[in-house]
């Protein structure tokens, strides 16, 4: 069975039907997508390619159930999450998405590990329980020696890194990474997306991520070009995992 | 407990902001605690020596003192005051139990006459009372000296002053007996005392009970003074010696203390007053103050708003996490106004400042402090809940935000 064939038998995660979306900046409108389809299949290593303002990050937050589409559809486990208000898809992104983005955005005043916990905090997960699998997030991403440090005392890559840890250590539906290299140097950059890719391989995890970066988008097992808020084409460089 | 957590490190983000938050809550709240700490000094001082030296805890009158008008002197009086006096006192609490006689008349040095306002009274008992609250009471030692002497006076300053007389000199009272006859005594000044009031001393005699007794001719008394160990104790013996007369069917009316303390009430009124403005300029300080940190801290902190709400925080956890930013802002804020108030407090009453007189008052007053652990308790968890108060509406615009807005994704 070729790649496609698996993804075509494979239920979808998720999945945008025919989303457009336009964003009302003061006097004048941007239309960040238009009629987009994609789906997110369990495993996937899928990268958003294309230039600044060809709806990435759109894309993305549509997916990560913050932003909802002037028309279309946005489907969750099969579901369409449209009619529901933003509030009320709190709890489909606290369980099952998580978010890397391209600013860390940790919170400064929680040490490296508080910042791994915070979401298991928000499922109610036991405290023993808790402290096990943030010890075990924080193994698998090479931090286990920064668990009592701040975000402002760690470099770049620990930030980023940290941020990965706080997105698996939920062991979500998929992981969502807004251009997760950007801010990091090349180096430090490929050593992240190393290790996305090894959970991606080791643990099957899924990966949706937005990058203009050449290097990083051969590494896609699917790309998807986008271009001024459309698909423009769909490559399958590394096929699924 | 982590939104608790989130606020309270939170407060350490910037500093100096959160310093002079804390700073205006602290001053201003110490000064709103110093106030009602003064004015409960005064309020339980006054109340203390209003009750030792006028009123006494209870008050025991004719049945219907209050309800008409004497025609003629103490024809509403108390009868059989010994026997009532006995009963009374062997009811627990109850110290000290004196008569008294409120008369009129005049006092003359032979060349000028003054109206006066009289009062008879048991010198060594009266002493006595006021010592309970360690005032003095130099004037019933004066004429309590004097033994069973009956021919004796104590005049106010004022009345002194007017009829040029001192201790050891002669004047002439005169009233009407309660037949209605002109009587007049004799008697040597024994003491000239300086009331509250000098528009009061300028009226004022006191003279024994007896004397008071042998000039109206009479074995009443005008009124019974219960004096307790306790304020605290005054509704419960209240209760006792009102069985106490519904059991001998005494035709008597019994009062407590404040019912007769027209001037504590005055006071007391006057300075809740005063407490209770300063208390709302003082809360709006507070609530305008929190207020402007968390609307700074929410202008600030705008990514990171959407950076938790993105991860599955819902908007009642996030407001949650900044309205107890808030709160212990307010209840750190009030817990070092608390003491600084205990210690200005301290300082203060070390360093035994007197105030001048009010208008119509003869003394200065004590700045002395009383602070109640009581009301610093609803102080500080009033300014915690108004912290909380002032939070929510910056709050609420946080946690309204869009996400894709508050993270900077447009």
């Amino acid at each position: 069975m070729n790649t496609e064939a698996v993804r075509e038998a494979a239920v979808p995660i998720a999945a945008l039907v025919g989303v457009s979306k336009e964003y009302d900046m003061g006097k004048i409108k941007v239309r960040a997508l238009r009629g987009v389809d994609l789906t997110v299949i369990p495993g996937e290593f899928l990268v958003l390619a294309g230039p600044s303002g060809s709806g990435k990050t759109t894309i993305l937050n549509l997916l990560g159930l913050i932003d909802k589409p002037d028309s279309g559809g946005v489907f969750f486990n099969g579901e369409d999450t449209v009619p529901f208000v933003l509030n009320a898809l709190a709890p489909a992104r606290r369980d099952s998405i998580g978010y890397i983005f391209q600013t860390f955005n940790l919170i400064p005043v929680l040490s490296v590990f508080e910042n791994v916990e915070y979401p298991l905090i928000l499922q109610r997960v036991p405290a023993g329980e808790r402290r096990r699998r943030v010890d075990a997030a924080l193994e698998k991403v090479g931090l286990g020696g920064r668990r009592k440090h701040r975000p402002s005392e760690l470099s770049g890559g620990e930030r980023q890194r940290t941020s990965i840890a706080r997105a698996i250590v939920k062991e979500p539906a998929f992981i969502l990474a807004d251009e997760p290299t950007a801010n990091l140097d090349s180096e430090t950059g490929a050593a992240v997306l190393d290790l996305m890719r090894r959970l991606n391989a080791d643990e099957g995890t899924t990966f949706v991520f937005s990058s203009h970066d050449p290097r990083i988008i051969s590494l896609g097992r699917r790309v998807v070009h986008l271009r001024d808020g459309a698909v423009e084409r769909v490559e399958e460089p590394g096929g699924r995992a | 407990m982590t939104f608790l957590k989130l606020g309270f490190r939170s407060l350490f983000r910037q500093k100096r902001r959160t310093a002079v938050s804390l700073l205006v809550l602290t001053i201003g709240i110490g000064s709103l605690l110093l106030t009602d700490s003064h004015s409960r000094y005064i309020e339980w001082g006054l109340r203390e020596s209003t009750i030792h030296s006028e009123t006494g805890h209870l008050q025991v009158f004719h049945r219907d003192y209050f309800l008409r008008e004497e025609t003629r002197v103490l024809e509403l009086g108390l009868e059989n005051v010994e026997a009532l006096r006995a009963d009374i006192l062997r009811l627990p609490d109850v110290s000290l139990v004196q008569a008294r006689i409120e008369f009129m008349g005049l006092v003359s040095n032979g060349e000028k006459s003054v109206a006066c306002l009289g009062q008879g009274v048991e010198p060594d008992l009266e002493r006595r009372m006021r010592g309970l609250f360690r005032m003095e009471g130099a004037t019933y030692a004066a004429l309590a000296a004097r033994g069973d002497d009956p021919h004796i006076i104590a005049l106010g300053e004022g009345l002194a002053k007017s009829l040029g007389a001192g201790i050891g000199d002669s004047v002439t009272l005169m009233s009407t007996t309660t037949e209605g006859a002109l009587n007049a005594m004799d008697l040597t000044v024994a003491a000239v005392f300086r009331g509250a009031a000098s528009d009061y001393d300028k009226r004022a005699v006191i003279v024994p009970l007896r004397t008071a007794r042998l000039l109206l001719d009479t074995d009443k008394a005008g009124s019974l003074i219960i004096t307790l160990d306790q304020t605290e104790k005054t509704d419960r013996v209240f209760a006792a010696v009102q069985r106490l007369i519904e059991e001998k069917n005494s035709p008597i009316v019994l009062k407590k203390w404040h019912e007769q303390a027209a001037y504590y009430r005055q006071v007391q009124r006057f300075y809740k007053q005063i407490t209770g403005v300063l208390t709302i300029v003082l809360f709006l300080i507070v609530f305008f103050s929190t207020s402007n940190t968390i609307l700074m801290a929410v202008v600030e902190r705008t990514p990171e708003i959407g950076t938790i709400l993105a991860l599955g925080t819902n908007r009642r956890q996030a407001l949650a996490a900044f309205l107890s930013e808030g709160v212990w802002i307010g209840l750190i804020g009030g817990l070092l106004s608390a003491a600084f108030a205990f210690l200005a407090t301290r300082g203060l009453n070390a360093l035994a400042i007197t105030l001048p007189p009010p208008p119509g008052l003869a003394d200065g007053y004590p700045l002395s402090f009383r602070m109640s652990w009581e009301s610093t308790v609803i102080i500080v968890l009033g300014t915690a809940a108004a912290a909380a108060l002032a939070s929510i509406l910056p709050t609420l615009r946080a946690t309204r935000m869009k996400i894709v807005e508050a993270l900077g994704h447009i």
